[in-house]
């Protein structure tokens, strides 16, 4: 592996790893943040959220991020992964 | 009725490259596309009879079932399901299982393994539990899929608005359609709206023609199996046969929030302890694959994935994709090389495709945006 992809995949697993903690610990989530897969999904068979969590995610990362999604968009609340693709893009743009 | 099912089933393509070939690949493709278009846009109708469905029942059915099944079914609330997998005492999977709490029992929904095969197994394990009584009534049960972003509204004028108040993985007792009990199960494996229909098999004739006939305004038709599995794909619902039968261990298809290690014993549990011990060497992933059409062919089932001629992985189920206009793919990656926005290729040198993994799911599903007070596809023309 090269140092360009090795440095991507250690950006991405940083952001993947606090979104898990976040996850975890602001929704009070009976799991080790480590054994949370990143394809998760956060509601229905996956972590079964519903909207009161989805409303304190958004909250939290937007304290933890600075990233705003906006209420009512779905889109970026499916799994952990769909969260790390908005935080990344995010912090892309603000590096742009 | 069987010979009307069967003929909305739709078989796989060929990837032949004569011209009979292609034209019969490009019909079945125009059927694919119409049956998907239901799922995905409308209501499609599917004969899910081929399930196995178990009762356990008596003081000790929560024992057996937890001995059966990965996950810990001691969480689940009376009428509602979850779904999990039954292993293979190597940690594969053997079927996928939806597992209902009845209150006085438990219900399993198999796919994946003969019924045969599961009532074998379930009987092996009752043996070694006193106070556990399995009845196979997949015979005896017929079992239909409704699905699609406007199923909701087909079943509301069939048994009432009391079922928009169910929520996934809920079952629905006492209900009635045509005349028939019915038990109604809010599920599905296309990411829309989906429910599951059972009724005795006496019934069925007349339940499927009762559907049939109220889904007319919606246009309501059969889907097959392949546009099923193709939504399946879009949303990253395990399929048994296809990724599923291709794991290693069920930790590869980003299961391990299913594992419970202090529920006790398992099918597949050494298998599964020594991976969570050791680490995991490979992962599913999702792939899109460059734009085409969709009747270029396809990468094999096993095609190589790799980062600059390095082989990281196999793919391990693959489909067009109606709604992003270009192939889709999961594959086993290894787990240092399986993490989301990386370009690698797929294939042999002749025949490459440069893919880019992606998050779960591939797809926005209407049915998300979808309010029951504004929303109707009778009114749809109107709005």
């Amino acid at each position: 592996m090269d140092e360009a992809l090795r440095a991507r995949i250690a950006h991405r697993k940083s952001i993947l790893a606090a979104i898990k903690q976040e996850l975890v610990e602001r929704l009070q989530l009976d799991f080790d943040p480590a054994i949370l897969d990143d394809d998760t999904f956060l509601f229905g068979s996956g972590l079964a959220l519903d909207s009161i969590d989805a409303m304190e995610l958004i909250i939290g990362l937007q304290a933890r991020f600075g990233v705003e999604l906006p209420e009512g968009d779905l889109a970026p609340m499916r799994t952990i992964n769909t969260l790390a693709d908005v935080v990344c893009a995010d912090v892309r743009a603000a590096a742009a | 009725m069987s010979e009307a099912m069967s003929s909305a089933i739709v078989q796989s393509r060929s990837g032949n490259d004569s011209v009979g070939a292609q034209a019969m690949d490009e019909r079945r493709d125009g059927s694919l596309r119409k049956e998907y278009r239901l799922l995905r846009e409308g209501i499609g109708l599917s004969d899910y009879r081929a399930m196995g469905k178990f009762k356990v029942l008596g003081p000790a059915s929560l024992e057996l079932v937890n001995r059966v099944v990965l996950a810990d079914v001691s969480r689940v609330p009376i009428k509602k399901m979850l779904a999990t997998f039954i292993l293979r005492e190597d940690g594969g999977v053997s079927c996928e299982t939806y597992v209902a709490n009845l209150g006085d029992g438990y219900l399993l929904l198999t796919e994946g393994a003969s019924p045969a095969e599961i009532a074998g197994l379930l009987a092996n394990e009752a043996r070694d539990v006193p106070g556990a009584e399995v009845v196979d009534t997949t015979r005896e049960t017929a079992l239909f899929s409704v699905d699609g972003p406007y199923a909701w509204e087909l079943i509301k004028d069939l048994v009432g608005m009391e079922i928009l108040g169910a929520r996934y993985l809920e079952v629905v007792t006492d209900q009635s359609i045509a005349g028939t009990p019915a038990t109604i199960y809010r599920a599905g494996k296309t990411g829309e709206f989906g429910y599951w229909i059972a009724v005795g098999k006496e019934s069925a004739e007349r339940t499927w023609a009762a559907l049939l006939e109220a889904g007319r305004p919606f246009d309501l038709a059969l889907c097959g199996s392949e546009a099923t599995d193709l939504c399946k794909l879009e949303n990253r619902f395990i399929n048994v046969v296809r990724e599923g039968a291709r794991a290693g261990n069920v930790l590869e298809l980003n299961c391990r929030t299913m594992v419970s290690r202090d529920k006790g014993e398992y099918r597949g549990r050494a298998a599964v302890e020594s991976v969570i011990e050791r680490g995991l060497r490979r992962r599913l992933i999702g792939l899109t694959l460059e734009r085409g059409s969709p009747s270029d062919k396809l990468p094999e089932l096993g095609a190589a994935v790799s980062y600059r001629g390095v082989t990281i992985g196999k793919v391990a189920n693959v489909a067009y994709s109606y709604t992003l206009g270009r192939p889709i793919a999961v594959a086993f990656l290894d787990v240092d090389y399986a993490y989301v926005g990386l370009d690698y290729d797929v294939g042999a040198s002749c025949a490459r495709s440069n893919a880019r993994t992606v998050s779960a799911p591939f797809v926005f599903n209407k049915s998300l945006a979808i309010r029951f007070q504004e929303s109707s596809y009778l009114a749809r023309d109107s709005r």
